[in-house]
């Protein structure tokens, strides 16, 4: 892992704290290489690979994407865990229990979330007179393969830990854009 | 009864406008719901609204259009419209007052940021003299 790109997921997460406490009254933590949280004085490290679901595991991960149009090309990626899926959708509408949750409701919630995240970070890392222009969100079958200047940063929520993914042009973004801390 | 229009494709952050809006003390409205811009056109031909709160990333037809749309129109022009969008940077922001539109709010919006929009709205600055 880069510096640079430590500083991008930095600003991920920031990004990402603000989405969910605002919406969703959740704290996100950042989380360290072994999927461990990092100590208070070193909030700066990421993971550079994703922690992926066991073979054969059971467990549900849902990926969401939306793509970035100008003046970067790229897409934001998100990974997320059933579990986690289930209860920011709950918070998100508010709801006590899971019954009124369908399939439908949980993508609408995710890629309003991924929606959401991905507008928050062009603001923080782009100067404020530069316009950007994202795609439509949408839900993905599943993971694509990284790439090498993938920027990968990796967050626990409500005890789930989930991904955030910058590819292409994003990836390759350094901190000479602009970072607001 | 006041009623207002939300324009937005996804019906999660439709939900998640009302709600705020109705912290906001807007309990007692009537909201109308659209998926684009297109919709939101139609709705309004059927019924005029008194405030529309929309995104502008939408299908079919933006945000940015529907504003544009209902500037131009003579029945509708005087209908305040806010934005509620991921995009809102200054830049955009200024170009959105510009095809006057009455707000502009970058996503992720709370109660008190709805709130403290629209109370400019319902007592607007006197003008001096």
């Amino acid at each position: 892992m880069t510096t640079a790109s430590a500083s991008i997921c930095k600003t991920v997460l920031k990004a990402v704290s603000e989405t969910f406490e605002t919406m969703i009254f959740t704290q996100v933590a950042p989380l360290g290489p072994a999927g461990n949280e990092l100590p208070a004085d070193d909030k700066g490290a990421f993971a550079a690979i994703p922690e992926q679901s066991a073979p054969g595991s059971l467990q549900k991960n849902y990926w969401t994407a939306i793509p970035i149009l100008s003046p970067l090309k790229g897409s934001m990626l998100m990974e997320i865990p059933d579990p986690l899926a289930i209860e920011l959708t709950k918070n998100l509408y508010g709801w006590v229990d899971d019954s009124q949750i369908t399939e439908k409701v949980k993508q609408d919630a995710l890629t309003e979330l991924i929606n959401t995240i991905s507008g928050r970070l062009m603001r923080l890392l782009l100067p404020e007179d530069q316009t950007f222009e994202l795609g439509l969100p949408e839900l993905k079958d599943g993971p694509r393969e990284l790439c090498p200047e993938d920027v990968v940063c990796r967050f626990a929520a409500a005890e789930q830990n989930f991904s955030f993914i910058l590819t292409d042009e994003l990836g390759a973004m350094d901190t000479r854009l602009k970072t607001k801390d | 009864m006041k009623r207002i229009l939300i324009a937005d494709d996804s019906s999660m952050a439709r939900m998640f406008i009302k709600r705020c809006l109705e912290i906001s003390g807007f309990q007692d409205c009537e909201f109308v719901e659209a998926p684009n811009g297109r919709v939101a056109i139609e709705l309004l031909k059927e019924k005029p609204v008194d405030l529309v709160v929309s995104d502008l990333n939408m299908p079919e037809m933006n945000g940015e259009e529907l504003l544009k749309r209902i500037k131009s129109s003579p029945r509708l022009h005087e209908i305040p419209v806010m934005i509620i969008t991921s995009v809102a940077n200054p830049k955009k922001v200024e170009e959105l007052r510009a095809l006057k539109a009455f707000a502009v709010l970058g996503k992720p919006i709370s109660p008190a940021t709805i709130s403290a929009t629209l109370s400019a709205l319902q007592n607007p600055p006197e003008e001096k003299p």
